[in-house]
């Protein structure tokens, strides 16, 4: 191309030209690879988001630069940190479930201080006197660890965020139905998938996965049946964990 | 944010990559009675709308489901199952007689109008009762996958006071695990004396129990049907013996201030029974139950007398302990897994429960109302049965362990004592 241009020109305006060029193609390369890649806006239905995200108490970091982000660094780090909070909460004292925030900023928790040493108190007698105990501070190699994997936040993109309110919608329309038997407790869960249509009514129902308790599947069924959905998971597929 | 945090979260951004399905786990609410239709279908026989009723009896037994009884003319349609799950009720029963003495259970999925499962029963000198509990019994694994015990009986002792003398007596008494406290129960064993510590044979319908004797506690079998018979007498106590499934036999026996433990072995050769003694040593080895065919779970109350649970080795002779604080009365659950016992808690006993696999202890009872004693276990592994004893007054209460409630068996003014859970046997229940 640039053999066409005027030989006039100088060799630094050349330059400059082939850099403008390149620049251009380099743009219009990207601009065709994001179009191939995410092909325009997806649907609910291509979204995963983890079930357990609501019940515990996890900080998210929206990645302003993602959309979503890949399934099983997101999963691994949830399993993680949903085992080590079980762990912990087994631990402790049990406190009152708190929503998750979602917050802007990676947050360091500094580790917990030890207690300042009791000083030995001096009694004058003529007793030889002992020698004071030497407290030797608690090692909290292993704790700090915990907490650095526990406050470590879990990475997601805006449409895992979006997602995550539609989860939380969902389980809140769903719960109001969801009434299973006393004293039944499956050893795995019941999994559902369903198709809403555009009415956001149940248009198919299919058992992916049973609990293997016949009155278990069939409470969810119908609790399915009986929800009414958000308008956001309309005209959608979905999986059910119960 | 730092630097290398930025680094971060662009490297994460620029991996991200294509992901799957919504994927939504529901948590419970809360737990309720599943709602379930219980259907007759006429031509309705005399006994079909007792049965209807005794097996909605056993099926909300717990409050796990609420079953509701209607009759229909004719099953014809599936419009008459799918109408059911309007009014939510997602399972439906259907009990038709096609002959008088065999009745037709069936449960349909109302969503579908598709049955699940049915079953012709045939009556089989059973009685009403018995007859509507083996219903329950072949419907409840498909609901719950569990199994029923509605054809297993309770034994206990009720113990009472001769208005002539002022002596003491004790009556062993049959009664069904799922009617209230307020159901007749059938006396299999009667007398002036003082008749106790009741045990099943796991295999046959058998009873063992203990009866004091003028110079002696001996050891007393009965079978339906049959007189009770002295089986064993010898000085001092004659108590508790346990059975394992492949017949292996093991008591308690005591002279003096010790009780031991022994097996009773028998020798086809000579055609002679012995006693070979398992535990050595002072102190009391009582209340025998097996763990499998080679352990043996048993209550140990030493010089002090303090009581704790051991478990025996029967090939070793090597005891370890399973409890090191208070524990009294043992009992394995029929499947080897679990072990129940009573300990004292707050200077009353609660029942608790060992786990055998995950050796982690879980107390079951925590109220104050009285000591849980002799807790004994369901064929199903999921009820307690026990005595709850305050002051004067005995009663039988049996724990749900699932849903952790309790219902009681007796009536308040009466004392009732050692009640004992029998297995499922093949055909009629017995004593019944």
């Amino acid at each position: 191309m640039w053999h066409s241009l005027p030989k006039k020109l100088s060799r630094k305006t050349i330059f400059f030209y082939q850099i403008f060029l390149f620049v251009i193609i380099l743009h219009a390369l990207l601009f065709l690879s994001t179009i191939i890649f995410f092909r325009g806006p997806k649907t609910l239905g291509n979204i995963f988001v983890h079930s357990q995200l609501l019940n515990h108490k996890i900080d998210f970091v929206v990645l302003p630069y993602a959309r979503r982000v890949s399934a099983q660094s997101l999963n691994k780090a949830i399993q993680q940190k949903v085992a080590l909070q079980s762990k912990l909460a087994s631990k402790e004292t049990p406190k009152p479930k708190v929503k998750p925030k979602i917050v802007q900023q990676i947050k360091k928790v500094e580790p917990k201080k030890i207690v300042a040493q009791p000083k030995p108190i001096s009694v004058k007698s003529k007793q030889p006197e002992p020698k004071p105990v030497e407290i030797k501070p608690v090692q909290s190699k292993s704790i700090e660890k915990v907490e650095e994997k526990i406050d470590e936040p879990i990475y997601i993109g805006k449409e895992d965020l979006q997602a995550l309110q539609i989860h939380d919608e969902i389980s809140q329309a769903l719960q109001q139905h969801w009434n299973p038997p006393q004293g039944i407790q499956p050893t795995q869960p019941c999994k559902i998938k369903v198709i809403l249509d555009e009415a956001g009514k149940v248009k198919t129902l299919n058992i992916e996965q049973s609990s293997t308790i016949l009155s278990y599947d069939m409470a969810a069924q119908m609790a399915l049946t009986k929800t009414e959905f958000p308008e956001k998971a309309w005209n959608n597929e979905f999986t059910l964990n119960f | 944010m730092n630097l290398p945090s930025i680094f971060k979260t662009i490297l994460i951004s620029l991996i991200c990559t294509p992901i799957y399905g919504l994927e939504i786990t529901v948590t419970k609410k809360q737990a309720t009675a599943m709602p379930i239709a219980l259907v007759t279908v006429k031509p309705i026989m005399r006994e079909i709308k007792n049965i209807a009723k005794i097996i909605a009896q056993d099926l909300q037994v717990n409050n796990q489901f609420d079953v509701t009884t209607s009759s229909i003319q004719t099953l014809k349609k599936t419009k008459q199952i799918t109408k059911f799950a309007q009014e939510s009720k997602a399972l439906a029963i259907f009990l038709l007689s096609p002959e008088a003495d065999s009745i037709e259970w069936r449960l349909y999925n109302t969503m579908t109008g598709q049955m699940v499962n049915g079953k012709l029963v045939k009556r089989e000198e059973r009685t009403i009762n018995q007859w509507a509990h083996a219903i329950a019994d072949q419907i409840w694994p498909l609901l719950t996958s569990e199994q029923g015990s509605f054809s297993s009986i309770i034994v206990a002792c009720k113990q009472e006071i001769h208005k002539k003398n002022n002596k003491k007596f004790s009556h062993i008494y049959a009664f069904e695990p799922v009617a209230g406290a307020d159901q007749t129960k059938k006396a299999i064993v009667q007398g002036d004396r003082i008749n106790f510590a009741p045990r099943w044979h796991p295999k046959r319908a058998q009873l063992f129990y203990s009866q004091h004797c003028p110079f002696n506690v001996s050891l007393v079998s009965i079978s339906p049907n049959r007189a009770p018979r002295t089986i064993m007498g010898f000085d001092g106590q004659n108590m508790t013996p346990a059975v394992s499934k492949k017949g292996r036999v093991v008591i308690s026996l005591s002279n003096c201030a010790d009780a031991h433990l022994y097996e009773y072995q028998f020798d086809p050769i000579k055609k002679v029974g012995r006693f070979v003694q398992l535990t050595k040593g002072s102190g009391q080895y009582i209340s025998p139950t097996f763990k499998g065919e080679n352990e043996i779970v048993f209550c140990y109350i030493n010089q002090r007398g303090r009581p704790s649970i051991g478990l025996l080795n029967t090939s070793t002779r090597d005891i370890s302990w399973i409890t090191k604080e208070h524990g009294v009365s043992p009992c394995v659950s029929p499947d080897g897994s679990k072990l129940a016992y009573s300990s004292r808690k707050d200077n009353i006993l609660q029942l608790c429960t060992y786990d055998f696999n995950t050796k982690e202890t879980r107390q079951v009872t925590h109220d104050l109302h009285g000591h849980k004693d002799e807790g004994s276990w369901s064929p199903c592994g999921n009820y307690l049965v026990c005595s709850v004893e305050k002051g004067a007054q005995s009663r039988i209460a049996c724990f749900h362990l699932p849903t952790q409630s309790c219902r009681f068996l007796t009536p308040t003014d009466e004392h009732w004592s050692f009640p004992v859970w029998s297995p499922i046997f093949e055909g009629k229940v017995p004593f019944l």
